[in-house]
């Protein structure tokens, strides 16, 4: 009789434990790639930050193309501002839609620059194929590493035991993916010297 | 039952320790050198050696503040049959991988060759990619790289010349730059000779040859070989096995340059 009890005992102990740690790491590892996810879209913040600023020094530099520059202007300061009004009321749709269209802007940019001869010999339109070159790489970068905290944290919470502490603690079942329209994503291919 | 308890508390054990060594790395790893990978074999010796030495004396360098020291500018070669096969390749990956420079401050340079990979001598140079860490960038922006990558590698200089320009030429920008350095003086005429003659510089193959010529040579006196023991205590001993540079832990955001020859 006393051992059986010692054994019940034993047993709920032993369970009351085990799951207790099962909560605790698993209400970490929930919080480790929420935060993940929270510091990768950061990440983007900052690089559409980064874009937003070179684009704009770009759209400064073709002075002399009144129509074509204040069209391509005018794209840039809207997109900037849809991702400035989407952030604001945290609309991720509505923010991934402001990227695509500096993306397009951007495209619409390098058009114009590849039109002007004269303004393609210049050091400095060098320098701005190197800067957007640049920043293109590390968003696209940026948008991969978010890309992929949302799916190891999406996959987490749809499988057990992670569907089971999502549920109990609260966390979101699932987060939404960066995808921006065909051919956004692409660094612009820009092919220098011989 | 005990024993059916310990042997499921063992089994545990072993599962969490095999689970945690799991390794999602899907690069080779940097060689034991570190600064130089030249896994496409087409690097020659003394630029090797060139960008070891000067890796390790950067590495030593800290700012006068104190807080900034460990940066790293590292090197890797890769050989693809076809221009489409670089794509395969996420430098940023590669960086994160090799954790190179503390606190971020790291450059990776990697020369992409094309052609058949079992024959180095045929490999074409195609693309050049400097990979930028994430303090490092406010440092060296995607320009000054372009410019520099321009200025060495994309000319028409021997291929051994221009990369050593261009590893001077990251240095300058580190020394002056992060470091606040007025100058860094290089002088690639002495380069030239240094390149050569590189087989009268005392350097790594003289060190190897002068190993064989202790353990082989009949001529060998007592203080060499007495050398060569304390040599291979502190190496095989203290040292863990073999004695390597590692990376600083840093990390990079995909900022940087590529040009393609």
């Amino acid at each position: 009789m006393k051992k059986t009890a010692i054994i019940i005992i034993g047993v709920i102990g032993f369970l009351v434990i085990f799951f207790g740690i099962s909560l605790i790491t698993g209400y970490n590892k929930l919080v480790d790639k929420d935060e993940s996810i929270n510091f990768e879209y950061s990440e983007i913040d900052r690089r559409l930050q980064q874009r937003y600023d070179t684009l704009t020094q770009l759209a400064t530099a073709v002075n002399g193309f009144q129509a074509h520059e204040q069209a391509v202007y005018d794209m840039i300061t809207s997109a900037r501002a849809a991702y400035a009004t989407a952030k604001a009321n945290g609309d991720l749709e509505g923010m991934i839609e402001a990227d695509s269209l500096q993306s397009i802007a951007l495209a619409d940019l390098l058009a114009l620059f590849e039109d002007n001869i004269p303004l393609q010999t210049t050091e400095a339109y060098g320098d701005y194929m190197d800067a957007v070159w640049g920043i293109e790489s590390a968003l696209s970068e940026a948008r991969r590493q978010y890309n992929l905290s949302v799916q190891d944290y999406n996959t987490y919470v749809r499988r057990f035991p992670g569907v089971f502490y999502a549920s109990l603690f609260n966390f979101d079942n699932e987060f939404e993916y960066w995808r921006v329209g065909e051919g956004a994503t692409e660094i612009p291919d820009i092919v220098f010297g011989n | 039952m005990k024993s059916a308890f310990k042997f499921l508390l063992l089994f545990t054990l072993i599962s969490f320790t095999l689970l945690g060594c799991k390794s999602n790395k899907e690069y080779p790893n940097p060689t034991n050198e570190f600064y130089v990978n030249d896994f496409a074999n087409t690097l020659v010796p003394a630029v090797e050696s060139t960008i070891v030495r000067e890796g390790e004396r950067l590495y030593d360098e800290t700012s006068d503040d104190g807080e900034i020291t460990g940066v790293q500018i590292v090197f890797a070669t890769f050989a693809v049959e076809n221009e489409i096969n670089i794509a395969e390749y996420n430098l940023s990956d590669i960086y994160n991988q090799w954790e190179i420079g503390t606190d971020d401050m790291g450059i990776l340079v990697v020369y992409f060759y094309v052609g058949d990979t079992n024959k180095p001598e045929d490999l074409v140079l195609s693309q050049v990619i400097i990979e930028i860490g994430y303090q490092m960038e406010i440092y060296l922006s995607p320009i000054e790289a372009g410019n520099i990558l321009d200025d060495t590698i994309m000319t028409d200089m021997d291929e051994s010349m221009a990369t050593a320009q261009l590893l001077y030429e990251l240095l300058t920008i580190v020394y002056t730059e992060v470091f606040g350095y007025e100058a860094f003086n290089y002088d690639m005429d002495e380069y030239q000779y240094y390149l050569d003659n590189y087989d009268e510089y005392s350097d790594y193959d003289d060190f190897w040859g002068w190993i064989l010529y202790v353990v082989l040579s009949p001529y060998s006196v007592w203080w060499e070989k007495g050398i060569l023991v304390i040599l291979g205590l502190l190496i095989f001993g203290v040292g863990g096995g073999v004695v390597k540079n590692i990376g600083g832990g840093g990390r990079s955001g995909g900022m940087g340059i590529r040009r393609r020859r």
